[in-house]
């Protein structure tokens, strides 16, 4: 019989070479399993863009991402969008300079994301926010923060917490819901 | 270096799978940033795709096209399934309208040119470029002319008519090289005689049973390839309730459209009209065939000797009989006039000896033959028709006699499209102010004093009366912005409008306030459409919707009366050049891919592969491999070519399907600007062609004889890997 090459490494080499591959997996499906929302610092963001101060004010939600109940995406405003009102409110603060200075220049501004799932996810906010599941529910009392961050730990886990609690349970935990 | 011992490789191993690990964990979205509209474009939601009907302007066919717009950005361009002339096939030309958009060598905004052809642009405002055009319009009076091409949108072609006429100044000049290569002037003139009116003729190719065409590239480049290629399925499926079609090409190079027929007979360029005569000969004489046919066979034949004909076509006499039983005996036989035809000299008679095949067979009018554009259910909403390559020549000729002071050019490339003694660029020096609505920077706007750039077609508005509309619907194909005008353009109808408001006679005849109000005049006088629709607001809204307006069936036509009578007659085209200084005869082809060249700007288009050769990105010369072995070339090795009337220089490209004394060049390169891709590649043979109009008024594209000499230079081809080279292909029997 010919001897395969495999079969010139020592016996305990192969046991280790299986304990790593073994070990591979595992971590890497441990890795898969955590990963999840992503989060940023605030001085990332290229304007220190004030949740708080807005919310007090009465601006709700929709007003700025206004397409999270059309979209898969709840949407950043156009400069246009914010230009609307700080042509005229707090046009003496510099983080509103800056904006306006985007504006004069016809640039685009380029915000750092804050909360992003995995491109194997996909996740539509119209179809919670249109069911009823508020903003808050995963993005946390935003009305208090002055700098939006990541208050829940977007996981697997996180997502079915509340999908195993549904009345369409079946579909809602369906892999292929979210997975596609 | 230490030893690689079995420890050390497991170590290395772990420790790099742990940092690819981890590198993985690190993650990239951290750094994921999210670029803001500036102004978000209306209704739009982040991230939802929309589609959008218009209609393609990289030819002159008007198919609907259906675009995908996400984010406020066209990303994808495919066949609209509704539309009734390419029933939602798109060809790459079409397919590559992304690249018309997004080419980087746009003209952004209006620019005046300090000093002609020093390309010194020098960017003005749009209300200054408008007022210079009004003000040379008012002085001009009716020394004003118009040279459109075969791409204009209908409405614009439509005001472009409107003005000349109040101004009275000649009719606007619609010559470019896709009409003129293909002739749709001759074609439409020849309707005339073959179905007693004049109009471009639609061949109902896909409820024919038997095709002979002459040269036509329908699968191609020849007037309608989507439409066409359509047909063409029908013609080949069984499932319509017909036989499946039997196609016939004659042409001395194979074509796209002669490699899918069952039959290729590579004649004797020239002779084309020859063969039609032996067929109604051995028809009127044979015994094949029902006796109506025999009958007007006999009419219409002249009085020919078939074996002579056999000698000059170097078709057999057994050939020549087969094809005339076949035709004699198919039920819906079908003859097609293409460029060799409508390129050479006589080129009216001999589409006419060609046309009375169409007699013979019956097809006028019917199922399977020759029909016209049904009439536009609306006044003054036609397709505008081609002009000859003579028309093109009388305006030079007004030009360089001083007689014109403005002219303004759309949607044609007069510089490029002619040969350079044609004399245009020396006529311009004769013209007060020449305007380009060019989107970029062609050969001819090369040329202008002044540049006010189009929006493309993707970005603007307008209509168009299809040519030929497929199944006797008349149809009128929409167009509409699928994103908003990426640069501070102005659409050139708005331009005109805007224009003839102050110019003597022209704004009463030109009140609309803009483009959409036109269109919208002319389109809501349309009578029902296919799809229903009540009420102004909803019928517009329909009509951009569904791509455009078409009637749910087909009006009722009379059939037409052959107004050809017998016997016709036709001889061998006279070739320029003598046959021993120049042993070569010179078949030029448009690109498949660049069509006429309007095809060069985009990259994707250089880069895509001609079809029966797999060259891209140049200009190459094909050559028998026997006749290439007699002057000893090899692919790449560059030839100078020769005609009376001028000369190239190209690499050669050893291909073994067309004649041994036959070269062929394709058409669509060898442009002096025209965006970084297309500037300064290839070589532009229209320059080989005699610029003196035959005698039907027509370009002699067909009628060139050319001479070979090696330069000694070679240069590598671009070509598509696994497919022929120097190999075995070559010795494949191609029997000539």
């Amino acid at each position: 019989m010919r001897v395969l090459p495999a079969l010139l490494f020592r016996r305990r080499t192969l046991i280790i070479g299986a304990v790593a591959v073994v070990a591979l997996v595992v971590v890497l499906v441990v890795v898969l399993l955590l990963s999840g929302s992503v989060t940023s610092a605030q001085e990332d963001q290229p304007i220190a863009f004030n949740h708080q101060i807005h919310a007090q004010n009465g601006v709700q939600c929709q007003f700025c991402h206004n397409d999270v109940t059309r979209g898969l995406s709840a949407s950043i405003p156009s400069v246009q969008l914010c230009m609307g009102c700080h042509q005229s409110i707090a046009t003496d603060s510099e983080e509103i300079q800056k904006l306006t200075q985007y504006w004069n220049d016809g640039e685009p501004i380029e915000w750092v994301r804050i909360n992003e799932q995995p491109s194997y996810v996909h996740f539509n906010h119209a179809a919670h926010v249109n069911n009823g599941v508020n903003c808050g529910s995963c993005h946390g009392d935003v009305a208090t923060m002055s700098v939006a961050e990541p208050v829940a730990d977007m996981t697997m886990g996180f997502c079915l917490d509340c999908h195993m609690q549904q009345e369409e349970k079946e579909r809602l935990i369906d892999c292929a819901t979210c997975h596609y | 270096m230490t030893n690689l011992t079995r420890r050390n490789f497991i170590k290395i191993g772990a420790a790099g799978t742990a940092t690819v690990i981890l590198a993985g964990c690190d993650s990239d979205e951290r750094w994921v940033k999210i670029e803001t509209y500036v102004h978000a474009p209306e209704e739009d939601v982040a991230g939802n795709p929309k589609w959008f009907a218009t209609t393609c302007r990289q030819c002159a066919a008007s198919c609907g096209v259906i675009a995908r717009v996400i984010n406020g950005r066209a990303v994808k361009l495919e066949g609209n399934p509704e539309h009734p002339v390419n029933r939602g096939a798109l060809c790459a030309r079409g397919q590559a309208g992304l690249q018309v958009l997004y080419n980087p060598d746009r003209v952004q905004t209006a620019a005046r040119q300090n000093g002609r052809t020093t390309r010194d642009y020098a960017p003005i405002p749009w209300n200054q470029g408008i007022n210079q055009l009004s003000e040379a319009l008012n002085n001009a009076g009716s020394r004003v002319a118009v040279w459109t091409g075969s791409t204009t949108p209908g409405h614009l072609a439509d005001l472009f008519a409107r003005l000349t006429e109040a101004v009275g100044a000649p009719a606007p000049v619609r010559y470019d090289l896709q009409s003129g290569f293909v002739g749709y002037a001759e074609l439409a003139n020849s309707s005339e005689s073959a179905l007693g009116q004049a109009g471009m003729p639609t061949y109902d190719i896909g409820n024919a049973d038997l095709i002979l065409s002459f040269g036509a590239e329908f699968l191609g480049t020849w007037i309608s390839t989507a439409g066409y290629g359509r047909e063409y399925g029908d013609f080949r499926s069984k499932n319509v309730g017909k036989p499946r079609g039997y196609l016939v090409q004659l042409e001395p190079r194979m074509s796209n459209t002669a490699a899918v027929a069952d039959r290729w007979l590579p004649i004797r360029p020239g002779t084309e009209a020859l063969v039609a005569q032996a067929i109604l000969r051995l028809i009127a004489d044979g015994s094949d065939g029902s006796q109506e046919r025999r009958d007007l066979a006999g009419q219409l034949a002249g009085d020919v000797n078939v074996e002579d004909i056999a000698a000059q076509t170097e078709l057999s006499v057994e050939t020549l009989s087969t094809l005339a039983q076949t035709f004699a005996t198919t039920e819906r036989p079908l003859a097609i006039p293409g460029t060799p035809v409508t390129g050479r000299d006589n080129a009216a008679q001999a589409i006419n000896a060609i046309n009375a095949l169409n007699v013979v067979a019956g097809n006028l009018g019917a199922s399977g033959g020759i029909a016209l554009n049904p009439p536009s259910p609306v006044d003054g909403l036609s397709a505008p028709s081609a002009s000859s390559y003579a028309d093109a020549m009388d305006l030079i000729t007004r030009m360089a006699g001083g007689e014109v002071d403005v002219l303004l050019v759309h949607g044609a490339n007069p510089a490029f499209d002619l040969p350079a003694s044609a004399g245009f660029r020396e006529a311009v020096e004769n013209v007060g102010l020449i305007v380009s609505f060019a989107p970029i920077v062609d050969d001819t706007a090369v040329y202008a004093d002044l540049l006010l750039p189009d929006r493309v077609y993707l970005e603007g508005w307008g209509y168009d009366v299809t040519v030929p509309s497929f199944r006797g619907l008349p149809v009128i194909s929409s167009q509409q912005p699928v994103v908003s005008p990426l640069y501070d353009n102005v659409s050139t109808a708005d331009v005109l409008l805007t224009a003839a408001k102050s110019v003597n006679g022209a704004a009463g005849a030109l009140p609309w306030t803009d483009e959409v109000a036109f269109i919208k005049d002319m389109v809501l006088q349309l009578p029902e459409a296919a799809y229903p629709a009540e009420g102004d607001d909803v019928k517009w809204a329909y009509f951009l919707q569904h791509g455009g307006w078409w009637p749910a069936e087909a009006p009722e036509t009379e059939a037409p009366e052959a107004a050809l009578s017998g016997p016709v007659e036709a001889s061998p085209a006279a070739f320029a050049g003598d046959e021993g200084e120049y042993p070569y005869f010179l078949h030029l082809f448009l690109s498949p891919i660049l069509g006429d060249g309007s095809g060069a700007s985009s990259p994707w288009l250089q880069g895509t592969p001609d079809p029966m050769t797999t060259v891209s990105w140049q200009t190459w010369v094909e050559i028998n491999p026997k006749t290439a072995d007699e002057l000893d070339l090899k692919n790449g090795d560059i030839v100078k070519v020769t005609s009376p009337n001028g000369m190239i220089e190209a690499p050669i490209y050893r291909f073994p399907a067309i004649r041994p004394d036959t070269i062929a060049i394709p058409i669509g390169q060898g442009h002096e600007a025209y965006s970084r891709y297309a500037k300064d590649r290839g070589v532009n043979p229209v320059q080989l062609v005699s610029s003196e109009p035959a005698s039907d008024g027509n370009m002699a594209w067909s009628t060139v004889r050319v001479k070979i000499e090696k330069q000694g230079d070679n240069k590598a081809l671009a070509l598509f890997e696994s497919t022929i080279t120097h190999g075995n292909s070559e010795e494949a029997h191609i029997p000539f």
